[in-house]
């Protein structure tokens, strides 16, 4: 036996100094922009799934001697058309938003993800096909390739499939926006796809790739295990810039009446008639859910961009 | 060259089952192809054009030759990596290029692989443990969490490494430690055979020689074989009981590390040789280096007759017109040469 190598000690404490706490209070201190736009997301989110203690009323409420009301103590940013409280529509709006702007680009990533991997690891006639049909999906826009799928998909209710007992499982708010979610969702997938595969290329290539398939493991196991892992920086950069285009797709599709349906509150649909009409005499029905819509982008975007600068290597300096 | 050349009187004498790994008529041509959706075939690159050659169990064959020249992509044929083109490779005794995939899964266990570049052989995103313990996991040869703890830390120690690094990521250790890594790894599964693929051509020379010890000292311990892939003449000479030098695509010459050496019979190998410097500058001085005439060609369009005729010094109009066959010329060394030097 040759002597063994001896591993300085020093470098026992290096893995332990990049703890997780740590990163992110690197990241607030290096990217105070990006910082504000977690911040501004997470604030979004917490409104999302807390909507029902924040919001001062129903947000389907109608007050009949209040249309297009101007801000007040009863109702803080005004009522609409036909007297429904802005700010809890608003609140309410927000859930609608983050549900199909996280569940969308999620899916959407992660599916065209695994594809794109896939496409790269087996290569070929595979390869080909892959990526002749990514090319027809991205040659579309994404907003006409949703408006045409939106049309296509069902309301799926929850007493469609589930026992009465289940139903809390299936929230309503669940079956009136799965058309809008696999609508933005399907035309994501070839876009994350086209992006990953490009990486995953490069990392074919790779030794330990090789390794992996000289140990006899499966071609599941050396996608999942060995190849994943190592483009998930390209990944969650294409998942961060998909959830600001998502909000703003699902917005742009309920603008166009093909999206969430009245009365569900959504920020594109407050957007639209009476915002429209009045916005002389009652302006403040159209700015507060546009300036919603705007800042969940900007901080969608921001946060993305600054996470790219973080993960990319060749950015670092 | 014939299937009768690897079954020539001397290597009868030895038993069949002496043979752990038998190629034959080994090929792999790689198309080059033009167009988008209809591709089609324009050429070839003859990476490796037909090599036959046998190892025995327990035994080291170096196999050199210049970048470009085949040593790799008959390596990535024998792991099954690649597909060949055409021909045989036996592992003991049943052709594993008809394999189905099941079978191959069984039989890669006995293969395993140790890459050139420490950096990229390794998985930046899994820890040594997981490294070295996910085959010997996946193949069910530990059944526990805690066994598979226990192998990877028997590896580790065979290896020359600390047992406690096994939570430690690629990236904490340096390229000499990678390399007792990964073979770690492909000791991982018992294998009989190990193709080391440059496997110390990026270490530096120190590290070169702790990693050959440890390959030595593996081989007896555990009567490995290794198909011992370089560039470096040197390098080889110490760790080979036997050489195959490569030229485009083609064994020119096998023997015995001490006869190739000593006397090679081809007039590549006497140059490749004689390219190797001696550290003692008076016999230095007194030699003179033979410098072969132009570049290698391509393997895209390889010349006739012998692929070396245009850069040899003893080709003739025989060597332009036919493809020497690859023969024993003498006991145990085989040669394709019109020529072959007297030694």
């Amino acid at each position: 036996m040759t002597e063994t190598v001896r591993v300085p000690a020093a470098a026992d404490d290096l893995a332990a100094q990049v703890s997780w706490a740590q990163s992110i209070l690197k990241f607030f201190r290096e990217k105070p922009l990006g910082a504000a736009g977690l911040v501004i997301v997470l604030a979004y989110i917490i409104t999302a799934i807390f909507a029902d203690y924040i919001a001062p009323l129903d947000p389907l409420d109608v007050d009949y001697d209040l249309f297009n009301a101007k801000p007040s103590l009863d109702h803080l940013l005004g009522t609409d058309d036909i007297g429904r409280d802005l700010l809890s529509r608003l609140i309410y709006g927000a859930r609608t938003a983050m549900l199909v702007g996280f569940v969308s680009s999620l899916v959407g990533a992660t599916l065209g993800l695994f594809i794109g991997v896939a496409s790269a690891y087996f290569g070929g006639i595979i390869d080909l096909i892959t990526q002749r049909v990514v090319d027809v999906f991205i040659s579309f826009p994404l907003i006409i390739l949703a408006l045409a799928i939106v049309t296509i998909v069902p309301d799926v209710e929850a007493d469609m499939f589930l026992p009465e007992y289940l139903h809390w499982l299936w929230p309503d708010i669940f079956g009136t926006t799965l058309p809008v979610i696999v609508a933005i969702t399907i035309p994501m997938i070839p876009r994350c796809a086209r992006v990953v595969r490009a990486s995953a290329l490069a990392l074919r290539e790779m030794p330990y790739v090789d390794a992996a398939r000289a140990l006899g493991f499966s071609h599941l196991r050396i996608i999942s295990r060995h190849m994943v892992p190592n483009v998930m920086a390209p990944y969650l950069i294409m998942l961060t810039a998909f959830m600001g285009q998502a909000v703003l797709l699902e917005a742009s599709l309920s603008y166009l009446a093909l999206g969430v349906q009245e009365p569900t509150p959504a920020w594109g649909l407050m957007l639209r008639g009476s915002a429209e009409q009045y916005f002389r005499s009652a302006p403040h029905a159209a700015i507060v859910p546009g300036l919603a819509i705007t800042m969940s982008v900007f901080a969608f975007n921001v946060f993305g961009d600054s996470l790219r600068d973080v993960l990319d290597p060749r950015l670092r300096v | 060259m014939t299937e009768a050349a690897t079954d020539t009187p001397l290597s009868r004498v030895l038993p069949q089952t002496d043979r752990l790994l038998e190629v034959k008529n080994l090929k792999m041509y790689f198309p080059v192809t033009e167009g988008i959706i209809f591709q089609k075939t324009v050429g070839e690159i003859k990476a490796v054009d037909d090599i036959s050659f046998f190892m025995r169990k327990g035994e080291t064959l170096g196999l050199v030759g210049e970048s470009g020249c085949g040593k790799t992509t008959t390596g990535r044929c024998i792991l099954q990596l690649t597909k060949p083109t055409s021909g045989r490779i036996l592992f003991e005794g049943d052709d594993i290029t008809k394999f189905s995939s099941a079978q191959l899964r069984a039989v890669r266990r006995k293969i395993q692989v140790i890459f050139q570049d420490p950096y990229s052989s390794l998985n930046p995103r899994m820890s040594i443990g997981d490294i070295i313990g996910e085959g010997p996991s996946v193949h069910k040869i530990t059944k526990s969490k805690a066994a598979t703890l226990d192998r990877v830390k028997e590896l580790l120690s065979l290896a020359g490494l600390p047992t406690n690094i096994h939570t430690r990521y690629p990236h904490e250790l340096s390229g000499g430690q990678r390399q007792r890594v990964g073979i770690a790894r492909a000791l991982s599964m018992n294998p009989l055979f190990i193709v080391c693929d440059e496997a110390v051509s990026a270490l530096d020379v120190s590290i070169q020689a702790q990693i050959i010890n440890l390959l030595e000292e593996l081989q007896e311990k555990f009567d490995l074989s290794y198909l011992f892939i370089a560039h470096d003449l040197s390098v080889v000479r110490h760790i080979s009981n036997r050489v195959a030098v490569m030229y485009l695509g083609h064994i020119v010459e096998l023997s015995d590390s001490l006869k190739l050496y000593e006397a090679p019979m081809h007039p590549y190998t006497q140059a490749l040789l004689s390219a190797v410097p001696i550290p003692d500058p008076v016999v230095e001085k007194k030699r003179k280096p033979i410098i072969l005439k132009g570049e290698v060609p391509s393997p895209l369009n390889p010349p006739a007759g012998c692929v070396f005729h245009p850069r040899c010094p003893a080709a003739t109009d025989l060597c332009r017109n036919e493809i020497p066959v690859y023969e024993e010329k003498r006991p145990d060394h085989w040669v394709a040469c019109h020529h072959p030097l007297d030694g």
